[in-house]
């Protein structure tokens, strides 16, 4: 494992191929400090004591001690651990903690380049681990670059006007292959070391050279970053830890890029490019199973304190509006729980969630969240949205007035009001709570790719079958 | 383990004292057949070859006697004890198309099971050795129980020993050389007619003032003194149509007048504050069961969604795929934080496993809010049919029978005949007063959601959440700010 400052340096040395606002940036440019602050307590928070064996996993390729984020999941276990750890560590940066793709996209490869190999007889798992082994020796942070661009939206990849709308190979050569194409919300790819390509979707026979997967120094020759940030407002006097964290998403292109064939996990075959996707979904709602809820904490807290500081703790219909919160939270952790429950073990030996209840678990997080943020709005009020600039509060002019009449429950200092307001105005109304809000939505696939998923994999049969059971509808006749 | 038939033999021999619409009746009364033919399907279960794959489910081995018993009369012993009380549940409901009844009884012998111990610890009583010699006869004899927990509670705001009536809560109105007398009524007693014991426990926390009120003890449905006055309901009895049961329910108000309780069948006595804990705990099981029927209920309703959309001809179209997606996200919240519960389980000092209160709390609250939410989609994709299908006799009728098999025809993959019989019973399960008591029973049965919500926010460590909003907004806490909510099994 590495520290955080390690990440850093590693992230410094890369070539500049981040661009944002009309220039281009190397990585330790300050408006990027924020989204690497986010990605840098997953390096500490693996050396905290009390997060052993959470935050930290045995390797079972070398039997080393690694961070989670790197770990392929061998046991119910290791599921429920990862569920954990992305909780707790979403509480400590106040919302998505980010490195999540990574774990999420290597356990996808993992089953799937396994199963390709059984049925093409390829090697791609050897591949795989080679690189794997370096993924977990270095540490490393990964970005998954999954959704493409996808140009018409009524027009399967190879039906587009111009081909490049979903990533594809372009050429094939004897040491490697030449990939062209963009992807879009690819969040954590600009302080990523690694980018890990994987299809969007099920493609056709028309389609194998859409389906490929690989991996790539995420400032590889030919990658272009364009970058949009969503940091909350700096601040110059009222330190706190929420306005240290942000994030930021790539527009990543992939203009001739060259990947060689030991990064090359998926080469032309299409029926496996699909399985690929949907795996890298299924994982990725899991950890939704956890980081959901622990979003849902951060809000639940805040509404609990801030009814604390207006002096309604007690109101009746803000306990009911605290208990649906923690309805919400807890129903998307169980249905994680019960989904590493019900986990199966694949034949490349990683465990994959239970569909269903990643499913229900995520579509019930995606459509709350704006409920959530719509209950801390009741709850706290307008003034976290109007709030005055802090330079306002360090003025000797105005300080007494705000300090005055932002006064509410007497036990509080007037200073933790600003705090928790300032904080709430962040939450609520900064650029990054925009971005979070779609995120929770549509991250790691909107409520209505859930239901899909629960219409293709829930078996409705045996439901009907009771029905006909108690009907005295014959379950053999042909015409029941 | 008994056979179906022996449990109605021994209802038989109970002695009359049920009450239905102004007589005294048999417990063979057609009218509480529903219920009945209910009970009797946890007993044939376990002997039917076609649920040989849930032989562990349905049975379990004794902590006691280690001989094999219907998991009904179980104490659990462990989390996968716990899991397989939940499956239990799910697939008992889904025979009967509703409530498998029988899960009172259970989650009312684990309650003093934990309790009763705990009593004996503090008090040096000897509660858990009578309970235990009591619970060997009911597991060897399998015996059915229903319990007996709602008080009547009279004028809502006064505490039972405020009461102008003391009696509108059960107590104690007097201690024997041999036993304890108890009188007062409970209310919404389900299946107390049709079953051979009822326990009787407290419905709320109690005060120091009301050591009489804290009474556990358990009573044979006929002693002397137990009147029951109940309310069946049921599907409708079809003549032709082939489907089982009919099955239904039937609820008591029990009246405990000047009742006898030997020694050796009382679990607490006057200890009020373990009397709380056990109205908490029963209603934490039952709410666990809740994750199972549940779940159950809903797959009965969107199995009957799914056959109307394919009777209607209208399968597969995305706005019924839309409404089953709900359905089965309802089933499978439920039923996944039934699961958690299990495994967050928490063993008592009984050596008794309890499930986690939040997990259960929030799965049963879930359940509630939706109950109606789910005969309203039933209702949109089904039309209005079950509502107007004209009875069972004009189908007879040659008269009429050839305009209805016309008229009635829709997706012609489906028999007219089959059609029929699906809608018959989207009728039993959508408009038959069944039908009512069930949405209702959905709403508050084992604690409506507005309790759920007490014993959320009662069990839920707020501050934590709390420290997590105040270390992000740089208030010092001097706590951790993170947390993680392990098993909140109520302690003492």
């Amino acid at each position: 494992m590495i520290t955080a400052e390690e990440y850093r340096k590693s992230l410094y040395s890369m070539r500049p191929n981040i661009y944002i606002g009309g220039e281009r940036l190397r990585r330790d440019d300050p408006r990027l400090m924020q989204p690497i602050n986010v990605v840098s307590t997953t390096f500490d928070r693996a050396e905290e004591p009390e997060l052993e064996g959470i935050a930290t996993a045995t390797s079972h390729l070398t039997g080393k001690k690694i961070n989670r984020f790197c770990n392929v999941h061998c046991s119910v276990e290791d599921l429920l651990r990862k569920q954990q750890m992305t909780r707790l560590e979403c509480h400590k940066v106040g919302g998505c903690i980010q490195r999540c793709m990574g774990i999420d996209a290597t356990n996808a490869l993992s089953v799937v380049t396994y199963d390709t190999d059984q049925k093409y007889g390829t090697e791609y798992n050897k591949r795989f681990l080679k690189f794997l082994e370096y993924f977990q020796k270095e540490d490393i942070v990964a970005n998954c670059a999954q959704t493409d661009v996808k140009g018409d939206r009524s027009k399967r990849p190879h039906e587009q006007v111009d081909p490049d709308l979903y990533v594809r190979i372009v050429e094939r050569k004897s040491d490697g292959i030449v990939v062209r194409g963009a992807k879009a919300h690819n969040t954590i790819a600009p302080y990523a070391q690694e980018l890990i390509v994987l299809p969007t979707r099920a493609l056709t026979p028309e389609e194998s050279d859409w389906a490929v997967a690989f991996a790539t120094p995420a400032d590889a020759e030919g990658i272009h970053q364009i970058v949009r940030l969503a940091n909350m407002r700096p601040r110059k006097h009222l330190k706190a830890p929420i306005a240290e964290f942000g994030d930021a998403e790539s527009f990543t292109v992939f203009d001739n890029v060259f990947v060689p064939w030991e990064r090359v996990f998926l080469c032309g075959e299409i029926d496996m490019g699909g399985k690929l996707a949907l795996q890298f979904a299924e994982y990725h709602r899991h950890s939704y199973t956890g980081c959901k809820p622990s979003m849902t904490d951060i809000i639940l807290g805040t509404t609990a304190l801030v009814a604390d500081y207006n002096g309604v703790a007690n109101a009746q219909h803000i306990r009911t509006k605290l208990a649906h919160l923690i309805g919400v939270a807890e129903l998307v952790y169980a249905a994680g729980i019960a989904a590493s429950y019900h986990s199966k073990k694949t034949p490349s030996g990683t465990y994959i969630p239970d569909s269903n209840f990643v499913n229900v678990g995520r579509r019930l997080a995606g459509e709350n969240i704006f409920h959530e943020w719509e209950i801390l709005c009741d709850v706290a009020g307008g003034i976290y949205a109007t709030l005055p600039f802090e330079e306002d509060w360090y003025n000797e002019e105005t300080r007494g007035y705000l300090e005055k009449y932002i006064m509410r429950n007497p036990r509080i200092s007037a200073e933790n009001q600003h705090r928790l307001f300032r904080m709430i105005s962040d939450l609520m109304c900064s650029a990054w709570s925009g971005v979070e809000l779609a995120g929770q939505y549509h991250g790691g696939g909107t409520p209505i790719m859930e239901t899909i998923g629960l219409l293709r994999n829930y078996d409705l049969k045996p439901k009907i079958d009771i029905v006909k059971y108690l009907a005295g509808i014959p379950l053999d006749d042909p015409k029941g | 383990m008994i056979t179906s038939s022996e449990y109605r033999k021994r209802l038989g021999k109970l002695r009359r004292n049920v009450y239905m619409d102004g007589r005294l009746i048999d417990r063979d009364d057609p009218r509480m057949e529903g219920g009945v033919n209910i009970i009797a399907k946890t007993y044939d279960m376990p002997n039917d070859p076609e649920f040989k794959e849930y032989e562990d489910v349905l049975t379990a081995k004794s902590h006691l006697t280690g001989k094999k018993i219907n998991r009904f009369c179980h104490i659990h012993q462990s989390v996968a004890d716990l899991l397989a009380k939940q499956k239990l549940t799910r697939i008992g409901c889904h025979q009967a198309g509703g409530c498998i009844a029988r899960c009172m009884g259970i989650d009312v012998t684990n309650a003093n099971s934990a309790v009763s111990y705990e009593a004996d610890q503090k008090y040096g009583t000897e509660y858990n050795k009578r309970f235990l010699n009591w619970l060997r006869d009911f597991q060897e004899n399998d015996c059915s129980a229903c319990c007996a927990q709602t008080d009547v509670k009279g004028n809502r705001p006064w505490r039972p020993h405020e009461q102008l009536d003391p009696d509108l809560y059960v107590h104690k109105v007097e201690t024997l050389s041999d036993g304890i007398v108890i009188r007062g009524a409970k209310v919404h007693n389900s299946n107390a007619s049709i079953v051979e014991w009822i326990p009787v426990i407290p419905t709320r926390r109690l005060t120091e003032d009301e050591r009489d009120w804290a009474i556990s003890c358990v009573v044979p449905a006929d002693a002397e003194g137990v009147k029951l006055i109940v309310s069946a309901t049921r599907f409708n009895r079809h003549k032709n149509l082939g489907e089982p049961g009919p099955y239904g329910t039937v609820d008591s108000l029990t009246v405990f007048d000047n009742v006898f309780v030997p020694w050796e069948h009382v679990f607490l006595n006057g200890e009020h504050e373990l009397g709380g804990r056990l109205a908490l705990l029963f209603a934490l099981y039952h709410r666990h069961s809740y994750t199972g029927c549940k779940p159950a209920m809903t797959d009965v309703l969107m199995g009957a969604t799914a056959l109307m959309a394919e009777c209607n001809g209208i399968e597969g179209k995305p706005h019924v795929g839309d409404k089953l997606a709900e359905m089965i996200c309802t089933a499978e919240l439920c039923y996944g934080t039934g699961i958690a519960a299990a495994i967050n389980g928490e063993k008592s000092a009984s050596g008794t496993y309890i499930p986690d209160i939040v997990y259960c709390n929030v799965s049963r609250r879930h359940a509630g809010i939706n109950i109606y939410h789910e005969f309203d989609i039933l209702a949109d994709i089904a039309g209005g049919m079950p509502a107007t299908l004209p009875l069972e006799g004009d189908w007879e009728n040659e008269e009429t029978r050839p305009f209805i098999e016309k008229y009635m025809k829709r997706n012609p993959e489906v028999s007219v005949e089959n059609q029929h019989r699906a809608f018959r019973w989207v009728q039993d399960i959508a408009c038959s007063d069944y039908a009512g008591v069930f949405q209702i029973a959905g709403v508050h049965g084992g604690g409506s959601p507005r309790m759920e919500q007490i014993a959320i926010l009662g069990a839920y460590d707020m501050e934590k959440t709390k420290n997590i909003a105040k270390r992000l907004a740089g208030i010092p806490t001097g706590q951790k700010y993170s947390f993680d909510r392990l098993g909140v099994a109520p302690k003492l």
